[in-house]
């Protein structure tokens, strides 16, 4: 019964995850208008046949837009969370299998980071280098890093007294071996979770600091900046609002029903 | 429980120590001089001199970081770069909006996601568990932002309950104050109710499968008084410590939703400080929240110790 829930729910949510992934990469091929091209004529026009999702306040078509925007908020969450969860592994899995001096430092240090909520952490790393899309990706990948490494940690120590690990030494296989090698495939459903987790978080940081405007810098669009830039015209224009706001939670339902209840974990064991 | 105790306060110093150390070191390496930038184009090698021996700059790192580490004992941040203020002057009167819209938002995940995680429990599988699941699921995919515009729209537009960016400050007007703090601290607090009201019901759910629950059931106790008088005790726990750990992620929430409902609170200082560089606002900032968040760790763990005992216990093994 639990687990055909949680398979369903994992259905759902990569099909949202798809559906917007899909009308995203659509405005590449096909989108409607470019999506910086400002007709001073239709300033904030309601939805019609010519402009499906209406336009903003500068004349600009809002579903190319919200497809761009799409783009980039996916492109920021995908690229930060990689930076994120290759450091994050590295580290978690160092500090899980040696233990000893090494891990308990790197654990204070992770718990200090942990006292600074991830937003703030990338606020600060924004602060010291400036904004701009890459700076974006580079200070959430940074604000990912010590949840990630703290979760891959609990793993691999959890893995380290294994029978195929000791099994492993005995053959004199070496330690990057081990690590990667021979423990890494069996951590992966819990790490696959935890990139969608991450992924989840960032998108909804990065809509974050672009709504505070220390993200994606105009006129690029991301799903966070149009928001705030849609703040302003809320009574005049709510649907300048609800046509990103909409995509944004489709896309973070997805990503949570995906990972829900560890969905992930069941349809990776089945598979193997 | 004195040892326990001890041990925490303890910890809860070296974590801000540690964290101010962090906060020190990352905003002193960084390139461009403050002396320079304050005196701007009046800078001459001299007044810029002058000026760096002023601020402090020409001491050694440790002595630099010492004396702020000193002055924010006595809640003294040093001078704005920007403004010719002390920070503590310019920050001072925020914080206690930002204490306020905190506090709300905690009230609220507690009134309301304490009694509908247990009405859920006790009627799983039933009409009104089943729109919850999905109405949970929901919120916590909702950015705390979008549906701050979501209330701002529908209570402050439509409905006219409150004027959008009509901020009242809580010297003129304390119950208007609190009034207008109501919509931000409900757009901070759903997400996390829809946490609380999931993990307080799959923990009651896992207690109510324990030995000791069937034991009481089968001595005659009925089904309330087995929930209340057994199983809630064990099963609100882990909820306790959970809103302990959400309120570092309301707490953080709030800048974003400062911004929403045009709240001057510390969220606004801290962003227009990033934006003039005025490094001095930035760091107290970081360690006003920072301290907030961990002081609000140290207590939770405190209470859940004196509250159950086998923490203690197991929490000196840690």
């Amino acid at each position: 019964m639990k687990k055909t829930t949680t398979n369903k729910n994992f259905i759902i949510g990569f099909c949202m995850v798809l559906a917007v992934l899909v009308f995203a990469l659509a405005g590449l091929v096909f989108a409607p208008f470019d999506p910086e091209e400002m007709d001073a004529a239709s300033k904030l026009a309601s939805p019609s046949f010519k402009h499906l999702f209406g336009c903003d306040n500068f004349g600009r078509d809002i579903l190319s837009r919200v497809q761009q925007g799409t783009r980039m908020t996916l492109l920021i969450g995908l690229g930060s969370t990689a930076i994120g969860a290759v450091i994050g592994t590295i580290l978690g899995a160092v500090m899980g299998y040696f233990g000893g001096l090494l891990d308990e430092g790197l654990m204070r240090v992770i718990d200090v980071l942990f006292a600074i909520p991830s937003i703030l952490l990338a606020l600060i790393f924004i602060s010291l280098f400036g904004t701009g899309t890459f700076n974006v990706i580079l200070a959430l990948g940074f604000a990912i890093v010590p949840s990630f490494a703290k979760m891959v940690r609990t793993e691999f120590m959890k893995q380290r007294e294994m029978d195929y690990v000791k099994a492993a030494k005995l053959m004199g296989a070496g330690r990057g071996r081990i690590l990667f090698v021979h423990i890494l495939p069996n951590v992966m459903p819990t790490l696959l979770n935890c990139v969608l987790i991450s992924l989840n978080n960032a998108v909804l940081a990065e809509a974050g600091m672009s709504f505070l405007g220390i993200g994606v810098q105009p006129p690029q669009a991301s799903l966070g900046r149009m928001l705030s830039e849609a703040q302003g015209h809320l009574q005049t224009a709510p649907f300048y609002t609800i046509f990103p706001g909409l995509v944004m939670i489709i896309m973070l339902l997805g990503f949570g029903l995906m990972s829900e209840g560890g969905g992930l974990k069941d349809a990776f064991r089945r598979k193997s | 429980m004195a040892k326990y105790m001890l041990k925490k306060i303890l910890m809860l110093v070296l974590t801000l120590l540690a964290v101010s150390f962090v906060v020190f070191a990352a905003f002193s390496i960084l390139p461009g001089d403050p002396a320079l930038q304050k005196l701007g184009t009046e800078a001459t090698p001299e007044k810029l001199e002058a000026m760096r021996e002023q601020m402090g700059l020409n001491d050694p790192f440790m002595v630099r970081y010492g004396k702020w580490l000193l002055g924010m004992l006595t809640f003294d941040f040093g001078k704005s770069y920007s403004y010719s203020m002390s920070v503590t002057d310019l920050i001072g009167d925020k914080i206690f909006i930002n204490f306020t819209m905190s506090s709300l938002a905690l009230v609220i995940v507690c009134a309301v996601s304490i009694p509908l995680g247990i009405y859920t429990a006790k009627r799983v599988g039933g009409v009104v568990d089943k729109i919850f699941i999905v109405i949970n699921q929901l919120f916590m995919s909702v950015p705390p932002f979008l549906l701050g515009l979501l209330l701002t729209f529908v209570f402050g537009l439509t409905f006219r309950l409150f004027t959008p960016g009509g901020y009242i400050d809580y010297h003129d007007n304390f119950i208007g104050f609190v009034g207008y703090l109501i919509c931000p601290a409900i757009a901070i607090a759903l997400p996390k109710c829809a946490m609380c009201i999931r993990l307080l019901k799959a923990n009651i759910l896992e207690e109510a499968k324990k030995d000791y629950a069937r034991t009481a059931y089968s001595r005659g106790n009925s089904t309330t008084s087995m929930l209340y008088r057994h199983i809630l005790q064990n099963a609100i726990m882990p909820t306790i410590t959970f809103i302990g750990m959400v309120v570092a992620d309301m707490i953080a929430s709030g800048i974003i939703i400062e911004q929403v409902f045009g709240i001057p609170g510390l969220g606004r200082s801290l962003l227009s400080a990033i934006s003039t560089r005025d490094y001095p606002v930035v760091m107290a900032i970081v360690m006003l929240i920072a301290a907030g968040i961990v002081i609000i760790s140290t207590v939770t763990d405190l209470i859940y110790a004196w509250v159950d005992p086998r923490v203690r216990v197991t929490g000196d093994e840690e």
